[in-house]
């Protein structure tokens, strides 16, 4: 017997949720009103672990005293949902996002959100992707940004190498 | 907080669909497109925008700054719900710089060009992925 219209699942109204078979990789800057950077992290990072494997969210998050850079992964209702919260949310100032973009993988599929540590970072690091030797993500473009934060990556990967190395020693 | 906040260079566009809450006449889209295009003209905002069986779709591209205020307001903006952002990304020029808001209303010519870019009859740019949504503002602009 043949479903009533309303039963077929491609026929609900829920026409919000066709993107969902899109990702969209979301970058934002923010400068971020925190009084422990550290705290923040450790707390942002329990909650992406407890939500993001659920609802298939990945990422890459930098953050430092200034400023706050985040990458994240997911369905295009998911992201949207993501980015009404954000906008509400009181501790971002001057949020921007920097690019929103439909992509056929996830770069940071393997994380549900990794934590770059910007004291890995090299003074040529900042240098390589900036006028100035202060890191500051308002005045990089899309591109710089995206290079940065794969320098960053590499340059975390080399010291976790090393860290095992040691310890192997 | 000393921060310089200074990307006032960098040129951007934001695409995003959208339901209107009610039905709208032609009387009350002009409405809408005259108030858009005041304040876009006044921010050095250019766009598209497609109104269709109260669906928005349209871009809007200027100054990061200026496009992420925009965004505020869109999201806090009662005339409309299911907000997707399709698409942000830098821009080296624009492509609607022409228009402070450039609008192309829905008629039945148009409906080969829905079809080009659609599985379905109706126009649902929900369904699209964004380079199917940009091509179908192409072809509608011209």
């Amino acid at each position: 017997m043949e479903l009533a219209l309303a039963e077929r699942p491609e026929n609900n109204n829920l026409n919000m949720q066709h993107g969902a078979r899109i990702i969209l990789r979301l970058t934002y800057i923010s400068c971020y009103n925190t009084n422990n950077a550290n705290i923040e992290v450790a707390r942002i990072l329990e909650q992406a672990r407890r939500n993001n494997e659920r609802n298939g969210i990945t990422g890459a998050l930098v953050i430092n005293d200034s400023y706050f850079l985040q990458v994240i992964e997911a369905s295009r209702p998911i992201i949207n949902a993501l980015l009404q919260e954000l906008v509400k949310d009181k501790r971002h100032l001057s949020l921007r996002i920097v690019e929103c973009r439909e992509v056929e993988q996830r770069r940071w599929g393997k994380w549900s959100m990794k934590y770059l540590n910007p004291n890995d970072l090299h003074n040529e690091d900042v240098l390589k992707f900036s006028s100035s030797a202060e890191f500051n993500p308002y005045l990089m473009s899309a591109s710089q940004i995206m290079l940065f934060i794969e320098a960053l990556s590499k340059r975390q990967k080399q010291q976790e190498k090393h860290v095992s190395e040691m310890k192997a020693v | 907080m000393k921060e310089i906040i200074s990307d006032a260079h960098i040129l951007v566009s934001m695409t995003y669909v959208s339901r209107s809450n009610q039905d709208l006449s032609d009387k009350e889209i002009s409405e809408i497109l005259q108030q858009a295009q005041d304040n876009n003209s006044a921010n050095a905002i250019t766009g598209m925008l497609i109104f269709k069986d109260n669906i928005f779709l349209q871009t809007i591209e200027g100054s990061r700054a200026q496009i992420n205020h925009l965004l505020y307001s869109l999201i806090a903006d009662q005339r409309h719900y299911d907000l997707q952002v399709l698409e942000t990304r830098e821009l080296t020029y624009r492509e609607w710089s022409k228009w402070s808001m450039n609008y192309v209303p829905a008629t039945t010519e148009n409906a080969a060009i829905y079809l080009k870019y659609s599985t379905t009859k109706d126009f649902n740019p929900y369904l699209l992925s964004f380079g199917a949504l940009q091509g179908l503002m192409n072809d509608l602009s011209n």
